[in-house]
């Protein structure tokens, strides 16, 4: 399979790996749609068209502004956004999800995570975790 | 917990999860006893006794020296090691390779089936835990 990547923005970590990315978000910081379009074009560099999945492994507090969620719903391989949430972080229940229009799954690990992108990639029933 | 660490070291990437890490090891670069000797540092301060499996992303060219297997294997956290091939002829590598370690060894096509087989193999390790201490 293909090479994983790994790029410090600053205001986050992105993994690229075969079908999906991880963003792992640095403490406290807001997502704006200006952070979507760094992401969209690590994503059109690395996936091009083929279907993906983004993963966010939220191992700190950070807030996301809606607009970023309709954003990342018109990147048109996304398809769908995973947050691992290991801590059980609250902010959580403040991310947006209802204005998310493509599927969405909050899981508490990553390997969780990776096997629900697999599945939501070969359209195959959600995994028993 | 779940925080992903990475390194950019001369000869190769690591990415570290809980569980598991994965290595990329450069385009032309020699893997022998002073890269395991970096690579044993690095797992004494990431998993300090922590049972854990290995991944290898060989997407680039480059040589191994076999012995290096045997070091491997004396790793007593390291509990496996799991290598997805880029090409054909590094499949038939991993395979010859194979025949230097003698703990579990698999070949995978790409990282979601060697992360699944590394959570079955962590989850048997948990239990045979589980069962000694009862």
């Amino acid at each position: 399979m293909g090479m994983f990547h790994y790029f410090d923005l600053g205001y986050s970590e992105v993994f690229v790996f075969d079908d999906y990315i991880i963003n792992q978000i640095r403490k406290d910081k807001v997502i704006s749609t200006e952070q979507g379009f760094m992401l969209n074009d690590i994503i059109k560099t690395y996936f091009n068209n083929k279907k993906m999945v983004y993963i966010s492994n939220k191992v700190k507090s950070y807030h996301v502004d809606p607009l970023a969620f309709k954003y990342a719903e018109n990147i048109p391989n996304l398809a769908a956004m995973i947050i691992v949430n290991a801590n059980n972080d609250n902010t959580v229940k403040k991310i947006p999800l209802q204005d998310f229009k493509k599927p969405f799954k909050i899981c508490k690990s990553l390997t969780d995570a990776i096997v629900i992108a697999d599945a939501i990639i070969k359209n195959e029933p959600m995994p028993n975790l | 917990m779940g925080v992903i660490q990475y390194y950019d070291l001369d000869h190769a990437e690591i990415f570290i999860f809980d569980d598991f890490l994965i290595k990329q090891v450069k385009e032309g670069e020699l893997i022998s006893y002073k890269e395991t000797e970096e690579f044993k540092s690095i797992l004494k301060e990431h998993f300090n006794g922590k049972k854990l499996v290995y991944i290898g992303n060989r997407v680039n060219s480059f040589s191994i020296n076999p012995m290096i297997y045997k070091e491997a294997e004396k790793i007593p956290n390291l509990i496996a090691v799991a290598i997805i091939p880029g090409s054909e002829s590094m499949r038939a590598n991993a395979e010859f390779e194979g025949q230097f370690y003698n703990k579990p060894y698999q070949i995978f096509d790409n990282l979601t089936q060697a992360i699944k087989w590394v959570r079955v193999i962590m989850k048997n390790e948990n239990k045979k835990d589980d069962e000694k201490a009862m």
